[in-house]
Parts: structure tokens; C-alpha cells; sequence
């Protein structure tokens, strides 16, 4: 299994040094470190770390809104490591209660992976469905189109895209966007003539 | 109108926005925000909303205090970031009086104005700009620097360029915002980005321009870094210009364009063309407001400094680029990002039609670099200079009646006083220069 690559953020120097040692330890690959919000979003992007184990006393900026930005652009998995719980906008993300035992911290980052894995390969699914459904909307009007123009039935007009799409190795989804292109171009000579 | 009413609720439920950001823009070109619950969207809808005008620079006294937040329905957009904790959306308002009439200490309003004077004559104004800006370091303490990033080896990966990243992220946001990038390339200067839009009509592009600044500020800051459109944040360097293509269209046809003729200029783009350059001194104070702006306008660094045009050279204040038909323009090349781009476009299309009205022929072209020539090969040729600082500019606008028409009285006075504190503070101010000059050396 390759190591996981962690990036540690953490603007006190000794906690900073502590973390680092207990992640490699523990077996972490640790790829870098970030002393302040800025640095963490430079260096999170450039580097594209498993995991960000992000200590809520990140200055130069708001962390936890910089542990959202992590999460919003699908950098990173984002673990934040948290004296309290006073501010109710922890609970959005995974965290850390402090202090903690490395039994737990290891069982938050297992967590933490393990939810953006699920995530992505739901979103994977999603996307895939998306694209179907749009698909099918652009042949089903490309459809509607070929029926009013050629006086065809559903079928008849479906097979006909369908013999386009593979006599020439074109998907679909795109015949069809091109017949409703040219429906919308025929269109707009009527404009013309008005001019 | 592209939404109705209707629709913009319908589309604000459907993306879960949570809130509507109303903005609008201040005298000195700020974007401002009142920000509102999306219950309470029908209502802005309507233009029912008010806010407190005294506390905005540049607007009000307090006994107006009370105005009216008018949306443009056409500039409603969702912001495609933070799409986790809800959505937010915008409206770009004109600012209107408590008695429903637009304020005229509105810089869109006045836009408008200008632009229906333009409208009386048959005209239209489309624009494109190029925009530049530098991308810098926060430090430790997330304040800006004047570092970039390219330069700065603090770590020793791979040297990605994250001003390339942060880039292509800008132009993914405006894309999806429904702009139509043009070009986006690395400037000169190291960090420094430019970005063009294509051409559009004259209030769309001044509203392109402050959404465009906005988002350059923001998805900048997701990177971890500073985007400043400081005209010269660098001294030896190039500085950030706002080149602005502009021209005139009537029925749908550009009228710059004249087939018949040699260069293929009609006479409406050249007096167009001899009204920027007649006013062009006024024009200064208003599309380079800052004290700053005028260390950009120095020869060197492809900044204009002389009154001329060309159809070459990058010297002049006014190119002609090549392309004719439809993209006839011309290309006035000493704007900078830190200009109001409503006060800035008024300003430029009056001094232009101007020059139409009164059919002021501009001078000879010089297709020569003028930073090469001597100041008695100037004088012969009539060139003269671009004002040197913002006294100059703001005392030439207080001299030319067709700029100070352009932004109207309401607004000159506003501007004016804050301009002119601006100048006296950085006067009287003593800068590092002079320590470094003279502290040692008397």
C-alpha cells in the first residue's frame, strides 16, 4: 500500500514538530508543513497531499475557512485538530478533539479518507448519470424536431440519428446537438429577410 | 431583458441560494454589498430595499441618508464558490433617491446617462479590456506583500507556478459566470496576469469589470496569494494598465469602419479619436485616479506618456489595431485598474462623441516611438505630455467642461475633494525615497 501523504498545518512551532513526529511515527509519509493559512492553501495545491491535518490556531487568516476551501475545491481530505468545540462550524468537517490518543487520531484519519473515497466515487456516479440525462434531453428535442420536419413517428426519427451517430462515429448526443443547431440557424433566416 | 422576476426566484430556489448580495459601486470605483437573507429577494426584486447612503464614501450627507437600491434583473448570477453552505448570488442596483428618481452620485446611473446621450445620436459604445494585475504572496500574518510568487523559492518541489494555477482558476470562475475570456496570458512583470474580455456594450463591460475584479480577489485569496491592481506596485517594472478597445455602432454596424478609405478609418473614428486626445489631460485624473497611477505612465514599459496615436507603436496613448469590419476600434492605452470603470467609460465616450459632434480632427499619426525622440523633435511634431501626477490631471479636469459634464457636478465634487486630500496627504507625506536620498547625505 503506498504511504499516505499528510500535510500538517500548524502555526505553533513546538505542536508543529510534536505532529509531525507522531504522524511519521505512526506511518504517515509527512510531505510538508504550513505555518500559516496562505502558506497551507499555496502549498496544499501545489502538492495535492492525502490528507491535511489542520491545527485550528492556523494564523495569518481564518482556518477553518481555509480547511473549507481544501474541501470545496476536492484538494484534500481535511482533519482538523480543535481545543474546543465552541464554534459550531467544527462540526461541518472531521476533527480532533485535543488532546487525543494516537489510537484515535488514527481512527480519524481512517475515517477521513475513507469518507472522501466514498464521496468521490459517488460523485463519480453522479456525474455519469448527469451527462445520461442531459444526453437524453438534447435527443429527445433533436427527436422532436426530426417528427415535425420529416413527419416521422418517435421511432422512425430516433433511428434515424442513431443510423448518423454510427455510420459516422459520432456519439449521439452530439447528432443530436447538431440538428438543433441547424433547426436554430433555419430559424433565424426568417430574421434575415427582415432586415 | 434576459430574467423576469419569476424567474430569478425560480432560479435562486433551484441553486439553493441562501444569500443575495446587492451591489453597486462607489465614487472611487469600490464595490459595496448590502447583503440579504433570500427571503427577502422578492422585495430587492422590487426595489423596495434601502440602505443607509451617509455611510458610503463619496455619496450623501446625512440628512439624505435613506436610499433606494434599484436591481438590474439582468445582472443576476450565482457565485460558483462556496457552493457547500448555500449559495450566493448577486444583483448589480443603481442607487435611487428616496422620491424614486435615479441619484446622480450613482456612477452606473451616470453611465447610463452618458450612454443615452450616445443613444440621441444614433450611437451605441461597445468595449473590450485588457485587464492586468499582479498576484503576490500573503505572509505569515496574511497581509499582502509585494512578493510574487515566481520568484519566491521557499520550497523545493517542483517549481509549479501558482499564479499559472491561480489563473486558470479565475478563468474558469468568469467562464462560468458567463463571460467570454478572450486571452489570458503571464505579463511581463514577473506575477503580473492579464486578462481580456471580448467586446461588449459599455454598461455590461463596466459591470464585467467590477464583477472580474472581484473574483480575481477572491479566487486569489483561495490560492494563498494577493491579487493587487495597483497600477505600479513595482518600481522598475511594468505596472498594470486597463488598455480599453472601445468603438461606436449604429444599427448593429460599426461606424469606425469605412471600407473606402485608405486605412480604412471612417471620419466618425478619427474625430472620436481627436476628442480623447483633446481631453486626454482631464480624462487622466478620472481613468488614473491614483497618485500611484501616474509612476506607470513613464516611458519604457509600453505605458503611454505623449497625446498621440498611431497605428503601430505602443508609445501613443491611442493604437489603432489592425483588425477592421466589424472589429474596427481603437485602443486608448492609458487607463488603469484603479479607475471607476463607470466614471471611466463616461468619461471616454463623451470626450469621444465630443470629437464627432464638433468633427475635431485628430493630429497626424506618428508611427515613430516617441520615447526615442528628442523633446525639440516633439515640439515639431505637436506632441505633447500626459500629466505627470494627480495635481496635474485633477486641475485639468477642473478646467475641462466636457469631462466634468461626463461624470456631472454631483460626482466632480465628490471626487474632487477626496482626489485632492488624496494629494496633499502623499505631498506632505516623507517617503523612504527621500530618507534614503538625503538623510545620509546633509
Amino acid at each position: 500500500m503506498p504511504r499516505i501523504k499528510v500535510m500538517v498545518g500548524d502555526s505553533a512551532d513546538t505542536s508543529r514538530r510534536n505532529l509531525k513526529d507522531i504522524l511519521g511515527r505512526l506511518g504517515y509519509q509527512v510531505v510538508a508543513d504550513a505555518t500559516s493559512v496562505p502558506d497551507l492553501l499555496r502549498k496544499t495545491r501545489m502538492i495535492l497531499p492525502n490528507l491535511v491535518v489542520l491545527d485550528t490556531n492556523l494564523t495569518g487568516g481564518n482556518a477553518l475557512e481555509a480547511a473549507r476551501i481544501v474541501e470545496e475545491d476536492d484538494l484534500s481530505s481535511v482533519l482538523l485538530l480543535v481545543s474546543s468545540l465552541d464554534h459550531p462550524e467544527i462540526r461541518d468537517f472531521h476533527y480532533c478533539l485535543k488532546p487525543f490518543s494516537e489510537g484515535s487520531l488514527i481512527a480519524m484519519i481512517d475515517a477521513a479518507l475513507l469518507y472522501r473515497k466514498r464521496v468521490r466515487a459517488l460523485r463519480k456516479e453522479l456525474n455519469k448519470v448527469r451527462e445520461a440525462l442531459d444526453s437524453r434531453k438534447v435527443v429527445e428535442k433533436a427527436k422532436g424536431i426530426l417528427m415535425r420536419l420529416l413527419d416521422t413517428d418517435e421511432e422512425q426519427a430516433y433511428r434515424l440519428m442513431q443510423k448518423q451517430s454510427m455510420n459516422r462515429g459520432i456519439p449521439m448526443k452530439d447528432i443530436a446537438n447538431a440538428i438543433i443547431l441547424a433547426h436554430e440557424v433555419g430559424r433565424d433566416k426568417d430574421i434575415l429577410k427582415g432586415e | 431583458m434576459k430574467y423576469s422576476k419569476r424567474e430569478i426566484v425560480e432560479m435562486a430556489n433551484e441553486a439553493g441560494v441562501r444569500f443575495i448580495r446587492l451591489q453597486f459601486t462607489d465614487t472611487l470605483g469600490i464595490l459595496k454589498n448590502v447583503a440579504i437573507p433570500v427571503s427577502q429577494l422578492e422585495k430587492a426584486l422590487n426595489g423596495e430595499l434601502m440602505f443607509d447612503g451617509s455611510s458610503i464614501a463619496g455619496f450623501v450627507g446625512v440628512e439624505e441618508s435613506d436610499m433606494y437600491l434599484v436591481p438590474d434583473l439582468d445582472t443576476f448570477n450565482i457565485f460558483p464558490w462556496r457552493p457547500a453552505v448555500g449559495a450566493v448570488a448577486r444583483l448589480i442596483c443603481d442607487v435611487h433617491n428616496p422620491d424614486g428618481t435615479p441619484f446622480q452620485g450613482c456612477p452606473r446611473n451616470n453611465l447610463k446617462r452618458v450612454l443615452k446621450e450616445a443613444a440621441q445620436l444614433g450611437y451605441t459604445m461597445n468595449v473590450g479590456p485588457e485587464v492586468e494585475f499582479f498576484l503576490f504572496l500573503l505572509d505569515e500574518q496574511g497581509r499582502p506583500t509585494a512578493k510574487s510568487h515566481d520568484e519566491a523559492t521557499y520550497f523545493d518541489l517542483a517549481p509549479t507556478d501558482h499564479g499559472e494555477d491561480a489563473r486558470r482558476d479565475i478563468v474558469m470562475t468568469l467562464e462560468d459566470m458567463g463571460f467570454e475570456v478572450e486571452a489570458s496570458h503571464h505579463e511581463v512583470a514577473p506575477g503580473q496576469h492579464e486578462i481580456d474580455f471580448k467586446y461588449d456594450d459599455a454598461l455590461k463591460i463596466a459591470d464585467a469589470i467590477m464583477t472580474f475584479k472581484l473574483v480575481v480577489h477572491s479566487i486569489a485569496q483561495r490560492h494563498g496569494l494577493h491579487a493587487s491592481f495597483m497600477p505600479k506596485p513595482l518600481y522598475g517594472v511594468a505596472g498594470s494598465g486597463m488598455h480599453t478597445h472601445q468603438s461606436l455602432f449604429a444599427d448593429k454596424k460599426n461606424v469606425f469602419y469605412a471600407p473606402e478609405k485608405e486605412n480604412g478609418l471612417s471620419d466618425t473614428a478619427l474625430h472620436y479619436m481627436g476628442g480623447i486626445l483633446r481631453h486626454a489631460r482631464a480624462i487622466c485624473a478620472i481613468t488614473n485616479p491614483t497618485v500611484n497611477s501616474y509612476k506607470r505612465l513613464v516611458p519604457g514599459f509600453e505605458a503611454p506618456v505623449y497625446m498621440a496615436w498611431s497605428e503601430a507603436n505602443r508609445s501613443c496613448l491611442v493604437r489603432v489595431p489592425a483588425k477592421r469590419g466589424v472589429s474596427t476600434r481603437i485602443e486608448v492605452r492609458n487607463p488603469d485598474p484603479s479607475c471607476n470603470p463607470y466614471l471611466a467609460l463616461a468619461v471616454l465616450l463623451k470626450a469621444g462623441l465630443d470629437g464627432v459632434v464638433n468633427r475635431i480632427a485628430p493630429p497626424d499619426p506618428v508611427n515613430r516611438n516617441i520615447y526615442a525622440m528628442s523633446e525639440v523633435e516633439r515640439q515639431e511634431l505637436g506632441i505633447t505630455s500626459l500629466p505627470s501626477n494627480l495635481a496635474e490631471a485633477l486641475e485639468d479636469l477642473s478646467k475641462d467642461k466636457v469631462v466634468r459634464e461626463a461624470i456631472g457636478e454631483h460626482i466632480y465634487e465628490k471626487f474632487v475633494t477626496v482626489k485632492r486630500d488624496e494629494w496633499q496627504r502623499y505631498q506632505q507625506f516623507v517617503h523612504p525615497w527621500e530618507l534614503n536620498e538625503y538623510l545620509s547625505a546633509f
